[in-house]
């Protein structure tokens, strides 16, 4: 397998690791760890549609470096989703610890005050 | 020429003013006047001669490497029913939220919702599209909670979960829009799209429709959306229920109708429409809590709205635009002054309201003018938008329009019988035991009443609207 293959079957599999865990896990951490195991695998997925095989950094310079670049922009578009995760994560975590605060627990089956 | 970009700028600037000002006075006044800055800007809009689009270049950059804003016809009438929903629930806040609540904060994100759903709607860049989708999700996910309950937190969580698994499938979808295409530009993945290989598209396609179908609640991917829109405070349900599904599902339509052209995504579209009717109003006529009922609702409003915008002939478009400018009016009636009955009464289920229209005297008749007219009952708003959509259905001739007629008169009298049990509660005796010791008046406040009047007149003159309601879904 090639490099990129390589890459877009681990992208792949991160991602249903993520979402399994999230749909099979009862603890609230759990799922928000799940939740980012995912986050990884798009990110990973993104970062690997730029690839170029013996690419070079995408950076300006005076003389044009020899050999293939990178695609810069999937990389920008990471590290917006990866600021984008990181929030998330801090919200979903203090929604968890204001439940725990209110229900005693982080059992998702222990919080049933709505219908889930 | 006033540029697009305002929109953007104008509500995310007040945003981060609000919080520096961090007095409950102040952020009150300045919310207002940016809601009513915002109108102004978008009447000027609609007034405008959009017949050729004006887009905007951010910072120089050309696309595909800048991003492109542009303005429609479209996008300037849904900026007016977002700025004018707006300004109204602001109002409507200045009388509705406890005064020892950190309210600057509550308008702050208010405020970046707004800006949000401006930026969906103006942007032409996917990735842009992304990060404001972003934006929209994250600010209700914190409205949704701001009531500090039990119940809002958990519904807050389960709306972040799902919303978050929906961003992921949706920056999937970039990903691969972005790797045939080699561009963000709508217009370049559309083209690109356009040649490529089906079965890629349809799975570019999938994805996208799956992740910005949570926030517009289409059928499956809508199971969020009671508890959060029953859960928030009532002035912010008035916001999520009444534009915040309705612009994704807009969105989501354009993109589907222009970027993913090459795929026929209304049929799937229309079956989920059909089922988020009988779904959505077979549920809402069980509930017995007021709010939940209306969510529930609005779930077969989405899809009421959906079944006509998919049934892809202009009339049909037109219905269905129409119609989602009279269920953010009628929606937004109801879910402001269910926010009352709870503040009044301190309870949540229809039950407890029984003789409340009596003692809120002009709260009951607003209530009933916006229940008949989400019914449809003639000379209301609502009557002519259903019966635009049922008579366009009939000529279109389009697979399942039948079917969806017959669903759509089914919810209409499943959603008859709740909201009339509703409006015989509230005019009825109240029974022993039940009285309280308040007596006489307990009208809305003055800010509230002009709120609700505000979106009454729109459901009962709306009817005049009709002809200035554009339709075009172009890029």
């Amino acid at each position: 397998m090639t490099v990129p293959q390589i890459l877009y079957v681990s992208a792949f599999l991160l991602i249903l690791i993520g979402l399994y865990s999230l749909l099979t896990q009862r603890n609230m951490i759990r799922m928000i760890i799940g939740l980012n195991i995912a986050d990884l695998g798009v990110n990973l997925f993104l970062v690997t549609i730029g690839f170029v095989d013996n690419g070079s950094a995408p950076i300006f310079r005076a003389q044009a470096a020899a050999g293939p670049m990178v695609d810069p922009v999937p990389q920008a578009l990471v590290l917006t989703s990866i600021v984008i995760g990181f929030g998330v994560t801090a919200l979903a975590l203090t929604l968890v610890m204001r439940l725990f605060v209110t229900h005693g627990s982080i059992d998702t089956a222990r919080i049933r005050g709505l219908k889930w | 020429m006033v540029s697009p970009i305002l929109f953007i700028v104008v509500p995310l600037a007040a945003a981060f003013l609000t919080v520096l000002v961090n007095r409950n006075a102040g952020a009150r006044i300045l919310a207002l006047l940016t809601g009513f800055a915002l109108s102004a800007l978008a009447w000027f809009w609609f007034r405008a001669d959009l017949s050729t689009p004006v887009s905007v270049v951010i910072a120089g950059i050309a696309p595909p490497m800048g991003i492109q804003l542009s303005m429609d016809r479209l996008s300037a009438a849904l900026a007016l029913l977002i700025s004018v929903s707006g300004f109204l629930v602001i109002l409507y806040s200045q009388s509705y939220l406890k005064s020892e609540e950190a309210q600057s904060k509550h308008y702050a994100v208010l405020l970046l919702l707004m800006a949000a759903s401006f930026g969906i709607l103006l942007t032409r860049d996917l990735f842009n599209l992304f990060v404001f989708y972003e934006i929209l999700c994250i600010s209700s996910y914190i409205l949704v909670a701001s009531e500090e309950t039990k119940a809002s937190f958990e519904a807050s969580l389960k709306y972040l979960l799902l919303g978050s698994v929906g961003s992921l499938f949706m920056l999937v979808a970039i990903g691969l829009a972005y790797r045939v295409s080699g561009s963000l530009a709508m217009s370049d993945i559309a083209q690109a799209l356009g040649e490529a290989d089906l079965s890629y598209v349809m799975l570019t396609a999938a994805l996208f429709v799956l992740g910005m179908g949570i926030e517009a609640a289409i059928f499956p991917v809508n199971t969020w959306l009671p508890d959060a829109h029953s859960t928030a405070p009532s002035s912010i349900s008035a916001v999520l229920s009444g534009f915040v599904i309705e612009l994704a599902l807009i969105v989501l339509l354009r993109i589907s109708m222009t970027v993913f052209s090459s795929v026929n995504l209304m049929l799937p579209l229309r079956y989920m429409a059909l089922a988020g009717i009988l779904i959505g109003e077979l549920a809402a006529f069980g509930q017995t809590e007021l709010k939940r009922t209306l969510a529930y609702s609005s779930m077969g409003q989405v899809g009421l709205m959906l079944f006509a915008l998919t049934l892809g002939t202009e009339a049909g478009r037109q219905a269905g635009m129409a119609h989602l400018v009279m269920h953010t009016g009628a929606k937004s009636i109801l879910f402001l002054i269910a926010g009352y009955f709870i503040v009044r009464t301190g309870k949540r289920d229809i039950k407890s309201y029984s003789g409340l229209g009596r003692r809120m005297p002009l709260t009951g008749v607003f209530f009933v003018i916006g229940a008949l007219s989400l019914v449809g009952v003639p000379p209301l708003f609502g009557f002519f938008t259903k019966f635009k959509i049922l008579s366009a259905a009939a000529v279109s001739g389009a697979t399942g329009a039948w079917l969806g007629i017959a669903v759509i008169l089914l919810g209409t009298v499943l959603e008859a019988s709740y909201l009339f049990r509703v409006v015989r509660t509230l005019y009825s005796d109240p029974e022993t035991g039940n009285t309280r010791a308040v007596k006489g008046r307990m009208e809305m406040d003055v800010p509230a009443l002009i709120a609700v009047f505000g979106f009454t007149l729109l459901v009962i003159f709306g009817s005049f609207l009709l002809p200035l309601i554009p339709s075009g879904l172009a890029l």
